[in-house]
């Protein structure tokens, strides 16, 4: 499995800032390519770190996303939270604590694996929403083309730290449909607010497994 | 027109109408109630009556059918009793009523929102032409629309068709639509009514209850200005809490139990993701949608169609005013060639604007006629163009340029330029830049090829020079524009020999037994490459004596001539080969009396003119030698032709206030002669030093100033001569010129002769220092100054008559005067000295009696000097005093004068200063009032105009320094005046009182019997200052207590009483 993470590279940098968090990414990936003694241990820490990086990207792409030049008002309303809002598909962060505390390791891989491998696809359709309502936006469309490559990259140590744990890899499967594209302008506005602000908080919660992953297997 | 068989029949059926009314009446029986009669097509009458009373049962209805009536048809019948027959004559057409209309379909266009509503008219039941009219009603939510319509019935079926274009959304609301006609029929005279209404049709079919929120319209697209109603729509029982259109909230319209809708008017251009319109309900729903707000695409403008390669055409223009559209909104362009009838859709690029189109060239068309047409989903506009391709030609910029040489003046040039150019020619622009960065263009036309190399070749280029070039193209017989210039290529053409040979000098050694030769340099242009060396050969009569080799830098070299003169061949040499030879001869003529004239400056350059020789031949050579440092000088030199008798000589070495020297030499037949020497300058300027100048002579008036040149490098120009400047001025008072001080006296004196070193100034005042000031100056100014000051000698003779004249006069008084006393001396000493004087004659006393008139206590006059003494105070009450006629006692010592017992016993010693009267005469009569044994003293009341001001029992310190030292005597009579007052602020008087003997006064008058008293006593200020007022000298000390004393003191008035009384106090 590790052989095939550097697919995530082949994507340009699209952004000075963005190129160098591609670059960690690569050498985070390329580290992970070595052979390591304990390879599972320093993958979830490695993990730990990507999806703490990930942390602080999302928080900007989800700013970037509601600013006014980008979807106007009330996304970027002061204030805007529309909590109420979801969208079919997108997969949701929230789970009681206790819930979340006591869920084993194979499960909190699989439910990772599975939210990701779900906003690999929202990503690419908000991206592609926005190129269409937003051609001007070329810092939102690459901070949505990386949190893309980043999310890929973050499946791929998923995949090999499933796969050292001997957890099986959930089949993959395109959770959206081509009529995904066809609804409403606004729709679509919605719909990637969505996919941003869950991805944003899917990544805290993935920050929070893999602190306690990486407290379970310490390097 | 009666002809009409309708009409007929009207007429029919209005007479029979008139005859049942008469029958019905007269049979007694009733008729059918409600009997009413309608057609539908004004052939066919439908008639109906009430048949359910009891009294008719049984009753068999007839309908007749009357002749007269020319209707066919209403034939009806009703069964009934076949006992009775009873005839009705009932007829009437009672109405016309249209047969109910159809929809055949209603359809609504969502976008538009507008409906379309399909029907049939069904004309065929009527048999001729009628005007129709019907109403459409539609009703969406609370609102009805009602509509007319006029039609006319053809006789036949015809499909009328109605559309409507609603404000708002057609999802908005459902739309129910009905219809029902009317026959306008003129000549019916029954009653016409409308048809019935048509079943109701709805759009959308079903009378739609939203599953879920929704706001329309969806993404619409409008015109900046427009304006635009938006709705929600929800499950009833919701509400909605407000609908935004951006950030704005609007009042809400209610348009049905489940949709509610806002106004938006005057719509502004929307951000490229459009704006926001949003509904939000209650509880916690949101929905919304997005309008993009542009504008209809500008007409496409500058447009322009050329061909860069005849392989394609590309138009490109300006899109002029943005759309605000972008994406799938955006403007698109479609090219469409009108001939061919070809068109291509354009490919614009957003992020660069660059908009442009490609179209084919075709290979047998020429003229091409272009629409650009431009349109969004607001609008389209359209631009065209027509062009013949050969006169659009623009070529793209050559490539692979190339330059390359193989001789000293050509260079071939080549370059590449993509395209199809078979059928026209080019015109290419060669551009040739030499090193001074001077431009030369040169055409050159060729026939065009395809996608092919192009040459062309430059000539008359310099031998060794760089060029750059560069290279553009156009088509030749239609000129549209040039292409952009190819990259710059740089060349140097190969070498050529010297154009020609340099410009020789030669000059020969004093002795003569040498000759050096000079050359100048080749110009670059003319060396034609690099210069190697100068061969330098000497002929003798055609044989050449010697050959030198002189490598470069040097530009010149000495040959031995033997005694014999030569003809001198100078040679330039470069890689390329030798210059033509320049020749000179060693011959030098003699020459005598060479004069040496000035030049004129013209500030950048020397005019030097000279006088013509008739013997010059062969031209003029004017010589110089420009020296820079301590190296030897550069010979120059420049040539003149045989008629030139002025020249003006430039150089970049002339240097303005630098001399130089110039020999004019003249060419003739057999040699070169010395014809004149010239110095000069090319700018002169002030002397650079200021003269050396000395003080040779002073006297009491006059000044000898001398001074020396000033050496030829600081005059820095022909010198003119030297003021002197000279003034009254003190050695360090003013470091300033003359000039700037501006003084009165200044004098000027201008030494124009040059030869004088000397100048004498006369006028001067005795003992008087002058400031002198010489300068130089020249044609270009003033130098400097140099200060010098001198004073003039004291005049003798007039200060010795000046002492010897008093002297004189003073002897010549004295002796007269000595005659004269001598001559006198009896009536002198009689007057003055008389052995016995008497007083009556003595003419002081007569003076003094004059002055004390009224005082005839006073006799005589003493007017000795005023000896002072001083009264030594050993002790005060039990000592002896100490009286020492001595010096004036400081008043320091006054001032520790002691008043009291109890600083007495220190023993301590006071001087008292004062001063006693030489008394030498008694007075002849003493005052009546005066003490026994002070009689005949009397005292200087000098202590009277001490004013005891306080008790000294009080205040003894204080007292003991009010009363201590000197006194001032300005305020005197102040004090005295107010003696009497003795108030405690005279105490402050007293102390800056005047004079004040050192003793107090009331000390002694009331506690001294022996205190001495004044003549005046009874005043206590009252005699001091008179004149009168002494006349003796006599101890103060009473006898006992001198004998007391352990010291005795010598005559004269004594303190001691003070210093005995003040224990008594």
């Amino acid at each position: 499995m590790p052989k095939t993470l550097p697919l995530v590279l082949t994507k340009p940098p699209l952004h000075p800032t963005l190129a160098a968090q591609n670059l960690f990414l690569s050498l985070v990936l390329v580290q992970l390519a070595r052979p390591e003694p304990s390879p599972r241990a320093t993958t979830i820490s490695q993990t730990y770190n990507l999806a703490r990086l990930l942390q602080t990207n999302t928080t900007k792409l989800l700013n970037t996303y509601v600013s006014l030049s980008a979807q106007g008002s009330p996304f970027s309303d002061p204030g805007f939270s529309a909590l109420g809002l979801r969208w079919a598909g997108v997969p949701v962060a929230t789970l009681p604590f206790l819930a979340w505390r006591t869920m084993g390791d194979m499960e909190r891989l699989a439910r990772n694996y599975g939210a990701y491998a779900t906003f690999d696809a929202f990503l690419q359709l908000v991206r592609d929403d926005q190129d269409e309502l937003c051609p001007n936006c070329s810092e939102l469309l690459a901070m949505l083309g990386t949190a893309r490559a980043q999310t890929r990259g973050l499946l791929a140590n998923l995949t090999y730290i499933m796969a050292a744990m001997g957890i099986p890899t959930p089949p993959a499967t395109d959770p959206l449909t081509s009529e995904a594209a066809s609804v409403g302008a606004f729709e679509k506005k919605c719909r990637g607010y969505v996919v941003c602000r869950e991805y944003h908080g899917w990544v805290d919660r993935t920050v929070r497994d893999f602190t306690l992953l990486k407290a379970k297997y310490p390097a | 027109m009666w002809d009409n068989p309708s009409l007929r029949c009207l007429l029919a059926i209005a007479f029979l109408h008139l005859l049942s009314l008469i029958y019905s009446q007269e049979t007694g029986k009733s008729t059918p109630g409600n009997w009413k009669c309608i057609t539908h097509d004004l052939n066919r009458m439908i008639c109906s009556w009430d048949a359910t009373s009891s009294a008719n049962r049984g009753l068999t209805y007839k309908i007749c059918q009357f002749r007269a009536a020319a209707i066919k048809t209403p034939v009806s019948a009703v069964a009934g009793n076949d006992f009775e027959c009873m005839l009705f004559f009932l007829v009437s057409f009672q109405a016309l009523i249209p047969l109910t209309p159809q929809i055949l379909n209603l359809s609504a266009d969502f976008s538009t929102y507008t409906l379309y509503l399909t029907w049939n008219d069904s004309g065929s039941v009527f048999q001729h032409e009628l005007d129709a009219s019907c109403t459409i009603l539609s009703r969406s939510g609370f609102n009805v629309f009602p509509i007319n319509y006029d039609s006319k019935l053809t006789g036949k079926d015809s499909i009328l068709f109605w559309n409507w274009t609603s404000d708002i959304p057609l999802e908005c609301t459902s739309y129910y639509v009905k219809i029902r006609c009317y026959i306008n029929e003129l000549y019916f005279t029954g009653r016409k009514e409308w048809s019935e209404w048509s079943p109701v049709r709805t759009v959308p079919e079903k009378d739609t209850k939203p599953n879920s929120v929704m706001v329309f319209p969806q993404d619409k697209v409008v015109l900046v200005g427009s304006n635009v109603t938006f709705c929600c729509l929800y499950n009833e029982g919701k509400s909605v809490k407000f609908m935004k259109y951006g950030s704005e909230s609007y009042p809400l319209l209610r348009l049905s139990k489940w949709s509610s809708a806002i106004k938006v008017q005057n719509v502004s251009a929307s951000v490229p993701s459009g704006t926001n319109v949003w509904c939000s309900l209650v509880p916690d729903d949101v929905e919304g949608t997005v309008l993009f707000v542009g504008y209809a695409p500008d007409t496409p403008q500058n447009l322009n169609c050329e061909t860069r390669t005849f392989i394609t055409i590309t138009c490109s223009w300006n899109p002029g005013r943005p759309t605000a559209l972008y994406s799938k909104r955006r403007t698109k362009y479609i090219l469409f060639e009108r001939i061919s009838r070809e068109n291509v859709t354009c490919k614009v690029e957003e992020l660069n604007k660059k908009h442009a189109c490609d179209f084919p060239v075709h290979a047998n068309q020429k003229i091409y006629n272009f629409t650009l047409s431009a349109s969004n989903p607001l609008g389209q506009a359209e631009s065209s163009l027509l062009i013949d391709v050969n006169q659009r030609v623009h070529l793209e910029t050559p490539d692979k340029f190339t330059v390359s040489t193989n001789s000293s003046t050509h260079a071939h040039l080549s370059w590449y330029i993509p395209g199809n150019f078979i059928k026209i020619r080019l015109l290419c622009q060669i551009e040739i830049s030499n090193s001074n960065s001077e431009r030369q263009l040169q055409n050159v036309s060729m026939a065009g090829a395809e996608n092919s190399n192009y040459r062309a070749w430059v000539d008359a280029l310099h031998p060794y020079g760089t060029y750059t070039f560069r290279v553009r193209c156009s088509a030749s017989e239609y000129f549209w524009k040039w292409s952009k210039w190819s990259e710059g290529k740089k060349l140097t053409t190969l070498e050529a020999p010297p154009a020609r040979g340099p410009d020789i000098w030669r000059q020969r050694s004093p002795v003569g037994e040498t000759v050096t030769v000079f050359w100048k340099p080749l110009l670059l242009s003319e060396a034609n490459g690099i210069i190697l060396s100068h061969e330098v050969v000497c002929y003798l009569r055609e044989r050449m004596l010697k050959a030198h080799e002189v490598p470069v830098p040097l530009n010149s070299t000495e040959i031995k001539l033997g005694g014999n003169d030569c003809l001198i061949s100078v040679i330039a040499k470069n890689r390329a080969g030798s210059s033509p030879p320049s020749r000179i001869t060693s011959v030098d003529l003699p020459s005598d009396n060479v004069k040496t004239e000035l030049a004129i400056a013209t500030g950048n350059g020397i005019y030097i003119s000279w006088h013509s020789d008739p013997n010059v031949t062969c031209g003029y050579t004017l010589k110089w030698c420009i020296s820079s440092g301590s190296e030897p000088c550069n010979v120059d030199w420049e040539m003149f032709p045989s008629n030139a008798i002025d020249a003006v000589i430039k150089s970049a070495l002339f240097q303005p206030g630098v001399r130089y020297n110039f020999s004019l030499y003249g060419c003739k037949h057999n040699g070169y002669q010395l014809l004149q020497n010239i110095t000069g300058y090319m700018k002169e300027l002030p002397p650079k030093v200021a003269p050396n100048f000395t003080v040779e002579e002073t006297s009491s008036d006059s000044i000898l100033v001398k001074w020396e040149d000033i050496p030829v490098e600081d005059c820095q120009g022909f010198l003119k001569g030297y003021i002197l400047y000279f003034a009254k001025g003190e050695k360090g008072s003013s470091k300033t010129s003359f000039m700037e001080e501006g003084s009165p006296e200044l004098t000027v004196k201008n030494i124009t002769d040059l030869t004088k070193k000397s100048l004498r100034i006369l006028g001067l005042q005795g003992k008087t220092s002058y400031r002198l000031d010489l300068r130089a100056y020249t044609v270009g100014g003033i130098g400097p100054s140099k200060d010098l000051y001198v004073v003039t000698k004291e005049n003798s003779v007039g200060l010795i008559i000046a002492i010897l004249i008093p002297v004189a006069v003073a002897v010549v008084l004295g002796v007269v005067t000595s005659i004269l006393c001598y001559q006198k001396r009896e009536w002198i000493k009689e007057t003055f000295y008389p052995d016995i004087p008497n007083p009556e004659n003595s003419k002081a006393l007569q003076f003094q009696k004059n002055i004390c008139e009224g005082n005839t206590a006073l006799k005589t006059l003493e007017m000795n000097p005023c000896t002072p003494n001083s009264v030594e105070v050993v002790e005060t009450r039990s000592t002896v005093l100490k009286i020492e006629d001595t010096e004036i006692i400081s008043p320091v010592a006054d001032s520790e004068l002691p008043e009291d017992g109890s600083e007495t016993g220190t023993g301590s010693h006071v001087v008292v200063s004062y001063c006693p009267p030489i008394i030498e005469e008694e007075i002849s009569s003493p005052p009546i009032d005066e003490p026994v044994g002070s009689s005949q003293v009397i005292y200087i009341d000098i202590q009277s105009m001490y004013q005891p001001q306080v008790n000294p029992e009080e205040e003894p310190e204080i007292n003991f320094v009010t009363t201590a030292g000197y006194k001032p005597q300005m305020q005197l009579p102040i004090n005295a005046m107010k003696m009497e007052s003795h108030s405690p602020t005279e105490e402050d008087l007293d102390k800056i009182a005047g004079y004040r003997p050192q003793a107090n006064t009331n000390v002694w008058k009331l506690n001294s019997p022996d205190s001495p008293v004044s003549i005046q006593s009874n005043n206590e200020n009252g005699s001091f200052g008179s004149p009168c007022s002494i006349n003796s000298r006599q101890f103060l000390i009473p006898p006992k207590d001198y004998e007391d004393s352990p010291t005795p003191n010598n005559t004269g008035w004594s303190f001691t009483h003070f210093f005995q009384n003040k224990p008594n106090d």
